[in-house]
């Protein structure tokens, strides 16, 4: 009883150890493809708005993956924070994100706009 | 006719232990194996972060043009310049200040800063501060 105890822990232990360890090994094989989807998410909204800070102030993000040509299903999180100096001081003028943030390992990228009345913003995407 | 019996004893002592190495033996194959599926395993490939070099190429043109960049540099205030930076830039940083000949003059690193995945912003020049020239060469790293 006690032989088969061991061997059962044991047995658990190297079967929830290598199925831990390749979907961590699959998880960092397709970070750069995440990244990428991240990448292109970012771009798309940078283009969508330029430098316009109307655009920008009219701007809601959406979670939508179909919005920026992803597969459903694709968790898509943004954050954007829009910042201005007053006498030296760095502070936030607006801030938006979507709902619900992305668990786990996740794509980022992120850009920095300066937009055109001198303000600027930065966002942030999570593709999962 | 006389049966023989045999004692229940050794077959038992014996299946017992055929039973801990058969255990002991499963266990290295096991054990064996799995570390034979990690070391064949491709190792992870480098993340990329194009993005963040005109990220950080980008914040220090905006604080330089907001005059925010200058002051701390020539101060050499670390703390300042970490209070901006902990809000603008996405993750950990470092920046480097050198002379215009490339001589590392003072540095200052966030905790979060990852060397290994960080990407450098162009080198951005000063020429002085409070007109006096003095001209420096400013690097932002930015890590994910």
């Amino acid at each position: 009883m006690l032989v088969m105890s061991a061997f059962t822990i044991a047995l658990s232990i190297v079967y929830f150890g290598g199925a831990g360890l390749y979907a961590s090994s699959i998880n960092a094989q397709l970070m750069p493809a995440s990244d990428s989807a991240a990448s292109i998410v970012a771009s798309t909204i940078a283009i969508q708005n330029g430098n316009s800070s109307q655009a920008w102030s009219s701007w809601v993000p959406s979670a939508d993956p179909s919005a920026y040509g992803l597969l459903q299903g694709t968790g898509v999180y943004i954050n954007a924070t829009c910042f201005t100096v007053n006498n030296g001081q760095v502070t936030v003028l607006w801030s938006r994100a979507t709902p619900t943030s992305v668990t786990g390992a996740a794509g980022r990228a992120d850009r920095f706009i300066v937009l055109d009345d001198g303000t600027a913003v930065r966002l942030e995407v999570l593709v999962r | 006719m006389k049966v023989r019996r045999l004692s229940p004893t050794p077959t038992k002592d014996r299946r017992g232990i055929s039973m801990v190495y058969d255990a002991v033996f499963a266990c290295i194959i096991l054990f064996v194996g799995m570390a034979l599926a990690a070391s064949s395993l491709p190792p992870a490939p480098p993340r990329s972060a194009p993005d963040l070099q005109g990220y950080a190429t980008s914040l220090l043109v905006w604080m330089d043009s907001k005059g925010i960049l200058a002051p701390y540099v020539y101060t050499q205030d670390s703390a300042g310049l970490a209070s901006v930076l902990d809000e603008l830039a996405p993750a950990g940083y470092c920046v480097k200040v050198y002379s215009p000949n490339w001589v590392l003059l003072w540095t200052y690193t966030s905790p979060s800063f990852d060397a290994g995945n960080a990407a450098a912003s162009q080198p951005y020049p000063l020429s002085g501060y409070r007109g006096v020239p003095d001209p420096k060469i400013v690097v932002l790293l930015l890590s994910k």
